[in-house]
C-alpha cells in the first residue's frame, strides 16, 4: 500500500472514530433523567406516606385494641379480667407510635433491662403490626421500606441507658436506600419527669446530663425500589 | 483528510445538538429536585401542625385529669372549665416554648416562630407575657379545644438553598379530645345534686319494707345496725347504677359481707321481700260508697217518717174538726186519706231501713272477698265482725244488725198502730174515732220522735289515748279518754243511732287513710326498691382478692367493667359508716323502752286498733364520701401509674388510662323517720 493509501485509511479511521464519538454523545443524551424522576417519585411517596401516617386513624385500618399484660405480675382478680383491654382505634398512627414509645421505654442498668413489668408489650406488637399493614398498603408493592421510631437515648453507659426504638420493615431484601426522611414528634412527657422516676426507683443521678426539655421521638422512613 | 474534516464537522454538530438538548433536561431535573424539596417543605409544615395539635391534646389530657381528679375543689362547672383552660394553657406553653428548639435540632430548615408580647419573633420560650390560650367546649360528651397561639405565630420552612421559603400562619387550631369529660361531669353533678337524697329514700323504703313485713307477717319488727348498713350500701349502689349505668359493686359486695357475714343473706332477704300493702291502698272509697248508700237509705227513711208525722197531724186535725155528734162519715174521709198516706210512708220507711241493712251486708261481703288475698282487708274484716278491741265494746256488725233490727221493729210497731187506727176510721164510728185518735197520735208521734232523734250514748267505755303520729303534742304520757256506745242491743236501734254509728265508721276509715298517707311511703315509691338483676349478679362475685388493695388506684388502671353497656362508665366509691342509731319516738317506746310494744290508736267504730311504732334512724359516715367515675369506654390518656413495690422500689409504668372524675363530698349524715302502722299488734326487737 502506498503512502496515499495509508493516509486514506487513517482518514477513514479518524472519521469512523469521530462518528462513533458523535453517536455516543447522541446516545447519552435522553429527553429526561430517569433517575431524577425516580428519586422525586420516591421522595414524594415518602412525604405522602408520612402525612398519611399522621392523619390516618387506626380504625381506618381495622382498628387497634391491645390488652394490658400481667403475666409478670400477680393479679389474681378474675372480676377485672374484662378491664385490661384498651381500644385506641380513633388515634392516628403517629400518635400511637409516640405513645408506644412512652409506654414501652427501655431502661437498662449495667446492660440489663430493669423494666420488670411490661404491661404494654402487647401495644408495641399491635402498633408494629398495624404500621406494617399500613405501609404495605400504602407502598402497594412498589417500594420496600423501613420505619424506625426512636428517642434520643439518655446514655450514661455502662451505668444506665434510657431509650426507645422500634422498627417496622418490609419483608423484601435490603438494597441501597433510595430515600430517607425523618420527622420529629413531641412525646407528652418531659425528660425531667421521666428521669425523676428512674432516679427515685433506681437511685441513679441523671442531674449531670444535659437534657433537652422535651422527649422527642424521631421517626425515620427509608424507602427503596423493588 | 476530507473524511476527518467531515467527521470534525459532524462531531461539532453533535456536540452543539447535545448541548442544546442537555439544557432543558438539566432544567427538568432541577425542576424535579425543586418540586421534591417543595413537597418536603410542605410535609415538614404539616408535621409541625400535627405535632402542635398532639401537644395541645396532651396538654388538655393532663388538665382534664388534674381538675377532674379534684372536682369538688371547684364551685361549679364554669369554674372547673376555667381551671381546665388555665392548666391546659400552662402545660401547652411549657411544651410549646421548647418546641422551636426541638424542631431546629431535628431539621434546620424548619422554624416555629412565636412572637412575644412586643411582637418580636423569638426562637425560644418566654411565652409568659403572651401565653397561648386553650378554650374548651363540649362536643357531645367529648371535649373540643380551641387553641390560640400568640398572634402572628407561624411555621417557616425553606429549602436548603433558601430558594423556596414557605411561611404559614399558625395561631389558631381546633383539637378534638377523646375523653368524655362532659358526660362524667354531668353524671356526677346529677349524683351529687340528687343522688344522696335518692339514696336516703331508697334506704328508707328498703328498711320500711323489711320492718313492714316483720309487723304484718308475725315475725316482729327487728331493727339492727348490720342490716341498716347493708341496706344503705345497696341503696348507694342502686343509685350509682341509676345515675352512671354501673356501680362500685366490688365495694358493695365487700360492704354487704362485712355487714352480715355474707352478701347473699342480705340480698336474698331484700330480693324476696313481700309486697307491701299500705293502708292507704285499702279501697276506703269503695267502703265509704256502701256506707254512704246506707246512710242515704236511712235519710230516706227519716224523710218518710217525717212525712208520716205530717200526715198524722193532718189526720188528727181533720178528726178534731169533726163534731162529736156528727153522723156523716164523709167528714172523716180526709182523715182516712191522710192515714192511708201515713201507712204508705211508714212502709216505705221500713223498706229504706232494710235497704240500709242490705248495703251494710254488701259492705261486709265486699271486705270478706278482699280479705282472701289481702292481709289488711282480712284484719278489717275481723275487726268489723268481732269484738277485737275490747269484749265490752260491740262490733260494728253487731251494732248495725241490732240497730237495723230495732229500727225495723219500731217502724213495724208504728205501722201496726197506724193500720189499726185506719181500720177504726174505715169502720165509720165517729165517736170511737174521735176518742182513739189523740192517744194514737201521741204514741205514734213519740215513736217517730224516738226513731228520728239524735241518740244519746247508752254508756261510755274508758281507754288510754296516746299521741298519734305527727301530733304536735309530743308528750308520751297517755290521757284518759272515753268513747260512747250508741247501740248496745236491739232495743237501742233507731234511725238516728244507726246513722251516727255509720257516720263514725266513715270517719274512722278516713282517719285510717289520713294516718297512712301521712306516714307510709306511697306504692310507687316502694316499687323502685327492687335490686337490679345485673347488679345482683355482680354482687355475688368473689371479692376476697381486693382485701388490702388500694382499689382506687387499681381502678385507675383496671376499672371494673360497667354493669350496663351505656354509657360505659366504671364507678368507685369510698365511705365508711361509723354509726347507725335507731331512736324510738312513739309514746309507748318513749315510755317503756326501745323494745316496748307499739303504741295503739283505737278506731272504735270500725273495731280496729292501729298499732304504730316510730323511729328516727340515723346513719353517720366516718369520713367525707368519695365518688369517682371512669370513662371505661375511652381509656385514652397516656399517664404514669405506680403499679407496685418490688424489693422496696416503686414500679412505675406508663399506660393508657380512662379519664377519672373524682368528687369528695362533704361529710353528712343520713336520717329518716320510720313509722310502721299495722292493724295487728307486733313485737319489736333492736340489736
Amino acid at each position: 500500500m502506498d503512502e496515499r493509501g495509508i493516509g486514506y485509511v487513517a482518514d477513514m479511521l479518524v472519521f469512523a472514530l469521530m462518528i462513533s464519538f458523535a453517536s455516543a454523545l447522541l446516545v447519552k443524551v435522553s429527553p429526561a433523567d430517569v433517575r431524577t424522576i425516580d428519586d422525586r417519585y420516591t421522595a414524594n411517596f415518602a412525604d405522602s406516606t408520612l402525612l398519611a401516617l399522621q392523619n390516618a386513624t387506626a380504625n381506618e385500618l381495622g382498628g387497634l385494641r391491645y390488652e394490658l399484660g400481667f403475666s409478670d405480675f400477680t393479679l389474681n382478680l378474675p372480676i377485672l379480667s374484662g378491664s385490661t383491654g384498651r381500644d385506641l382505634g380513633h388515634k392516628t398512627l403517629m400518635q400511637l407510635l409516640v405513645e408506644d414509645a412512652l409506654c414501652n421505654l427501655h431502661i437498662e442498668l449495667a446492660g440489663v433491662d430493669v423494666n420488670f413489668v411490661k404491661i404494654s408489650q402487647d401495644m408495641d406488637a399491635k402498633v408494629r403490626a398495624l404500621l406494617k399493614e399500613a405501609l404495605d398498603r400504602l407502598s402497594g408493592g412498589l417500594f420496600e421500606y423501613r420505619l424506625i421510631a426512636r428517642t434520643k437515648p439518655i446514655d450514661m453507659s455502662p451505668v444506665a441507658k434510657v431509650w426507645f426504638e422500634t422498627k417496622v420493615e418490609s419483608s423484601g431484601e435490603n438494597q441501597q436506600i433510595a430515600f430517607s426522611k425523618t420527622i420529629a414528634m413531641a412525646m407528652p412527657v418531659s425528660w425531667q419527669d421521666l428521669l425523676s422516676r428512674c432516679q427515685e426507683v433506681y437511685h441513679i443521678n441523671f442531674s449531670s446530663l444535659e437534657l433537652e426539655p422535651n422527649v422527642t421521638v424521631e421517626i425515620t422512613l427509608e424507602l427503596w425500589q423493588r | 483528510m476530507p473524511f476527518t474534516a467531515v467527521g470534525v464537522i459532524i462531531v461539532m454538530l453533535v456536540v452543539a445538538m447535545v448541548g442544546r438538548a442537555a439544557l432543558p433536561c438539566h432544567e427538568r431535573s432541577v425542576y424535579s429536585i425543586n418540586g421534591a424539596e417543595s413537597d418536603a417543605v410542605l410535609t415538614s409544615i404539616a408535621v409541625i401542625q400535627n405535632d402542635l395539635m398532639h401537644v395541645a391534646k396532651y396538654a388538655v389530657y393532663k388538665a382534664l385529669w388534674d381538675v377532674s381528679k379534684h372536682a369538688e375543689d371547684y364551685a361549679d362547672a364554669t369554674a372547673r372549665g376555667r381551671a381546665i383552660e388555665n392548666i391546659a394553657s400552662n402545660y401547652f406553653s411549657e411544651i410549646v416554648g421548647e418546641l422551636p428548639r426541638n424542631y431546629q435540632h431535628s431539621d434546620a430548615r424548619v422554624e416555629l416562630e412565636i412572637p412575644n408580647s412586643a411582637g418580636n419573633f423569638m426562637a425560644l420560650s418566654a411565652l409568659t407575657n403572651n401565653p397561648p390560650r386553650v378554650d374548651i367546649r363540649a362536643e357531645g360528651d367529648f371535649v373540643s379545644a380551641d387553641v390560640k397561639l400568640p398572634k402572628q405565630t407561624r411555621i417557616r420552612a425553606g429549602t436548603w438553598d433558601n430558594s423556596l421559603v414557605v411561611t404559614l400562619p399558625c395561631d389558631n387550631f381546633d383539637v378534638f379530645v377523646d375523653s368524655r369529660y362532659y358526660l362524667l361531669q354531668d353524671r356526677m353533678d346529677e349524683f351529687i345534686g340528687n343522688g344522696f337524697e335518692e339514696i336516703r329514700e331508697t334506704w328508707r323504703n328498703l328498711d320500711y319494707i323489711l320492718a313492714w313485713a316483720g309487723a304484718w307477717l308475725s315475725t316482729g319488727v327487728n331493727l339492727n345496725d348490720a342490716r341498716s348498713r347493708a341496706i344503705f350500701e345497696l341503696a348507694w349502689a342502686g343509685q350509682e347504677l341509676e345515675t352512671f349505668g354501673s356501680a362500685d359493686y366490688i365495694a358493695t359486695a365487700i360492704g354487704l359481707c362485712g355487714a352480715s357475714g355474707s352478701s347473699n343473706d342480705v340480698l336474698s332477704t331484700i330480693s324476696n321481700h313481700p309486697s307491701v300493702i299500705p293502708l292507704r291502698a285499702v279501697d276506703v272509697d269503695a267502703m265509704n260508697g256502701f256506707i254512704d248508700r246506707a246512710i242515704g237509705c236511712l235519710s230516706s227513711a227519716s224523710t218518710d217518717l217525717t212525712a208520716t208525722k205530717r200526715h198524722l197531724v193532718y189526720a188528727k186535725d181533720d178528726i178534731i174538726r169533726v163534731p162529736d155528734n156528727a153522723e156523716n162519715t164523709a167528714l172523716i174521709e180526709n182523715a182516712r186519706i191522710e192515714l192511708e198516706a201515713a201507712v204508705a210512708s211508714i212502709s216505705q220507711s221500713k223498706n229504706c231501713v232494710r235497704d240500709a241493712r242490705q248495703q251494710f251486708n254488701q259492705l261486709v261481703e265486699f271486705i270478706a272477698q278482699a280479705a282472701r288475698s289481702d292481709v289488711v282487708m282480712a284484719a278489717i274484716h275481723d275487726s268489723i265482725t268481732r269484738r277485737t278491741i275490747r269484749s265490752d265494746y260491740p262490733s260494728l256488725q253487731e251494732q248495725v244488725i241490732w240497730g237495723a233490727a230495732g229500727t225495723d221493729n219500731k217502724i213495724s210497731e208504728l205501722e201496726a198502730m197506724a193500720q189499726t187506727q185506719l181500720q177504726i176510721i174505715s169502720a165509720g164510728n165517729i165517736l170511737l174515732i174521735k176518742n182513739s185518735m189523740p192517744s194514737f197520735y201521741d204514741r205514734a208521734e213519740a215513736l217517730i220522735q224516738s226513731l228520728l232523734s239524735e241518740p244519746s250514748p247508752k254508756r261510755s267505755v274508758e281507754f288510754d289515748s296516746y299521741a298519734e303520729p305527727g301530733a304536735s303534742d309530743v308528750g308520751a304520757e297517755p290521757t284518759r279518754n272515753t268513747v260512747p256506745v250508741y247501740i248496745d242491743g236491739e232495743q237501742d236501734g233507731t234511725i238516728g243511732a244507726v246513722k251516727i254509728v255509720l257516720q263514725n265508721t266513715k270517719a274512722n276509715l278516713e282517719k285510717m287513710r289520713t294516718l297512712s298517707e301521712m306516714t307510709e311511703p306511697s306504692s310507687s315509691e316502694l316499687q323502685d326498691v327492687d335490686i337490679d338483676e345485673g347488679l345482683k349478679q355482680k354482687l355475688g362475685a368473689d371479692t376476697r382478692g381486693f382485701l388490702g388493695i388500694d382499689r382506687e388506684r387499681l381502678y385507675e388502671l383496671l376499672p371494673p367493667a360497667p354493669i350496663r353497656d351505656q354509657p360505659g362508665l366504671s364507678v368507685f366509691h369510698n365511705f365508711e359508716i361509723s354509726r347507725v342509731s335507731h331512736e324510738r319516738e312513739d309514746p309507748a317506746g318513749r315510755l317503756f323502752g326501745q323494745n316496748a310494744p307499739p303504741t295503739p290508736i283505737p278506731l272504735w267504730f270500725i273495731g280496729l286498733t292501729l298499732w304504730y311504732a316510730q323511729w328516727e334512724i340515723t346513719l353517720e359516715l366516718a369520713n367525707d364520701p368519695v365518688e369517682e367515675i371512669f370513662d371505661f369506654a375511652n381509656p385514652t390518656l397516656p399517664r404514669s401509674h405506680e403499679l407496685a413495690e418490688v424489693l422496696g422500689n416503686k414500679v412505675v409504668v406508663d399506660v393508657h388510662k380512662p379519664l377519672a372524675y373524682r368528687y369528695e363530698a362533704p361529710n353528712r349524715s343520713f336520717s329518716f323517720k320510720l313509722i310502721i302502722i299495722s292493724l295487728r299488734g307486733f313485737s319489736i326487737a333492736q340489736s
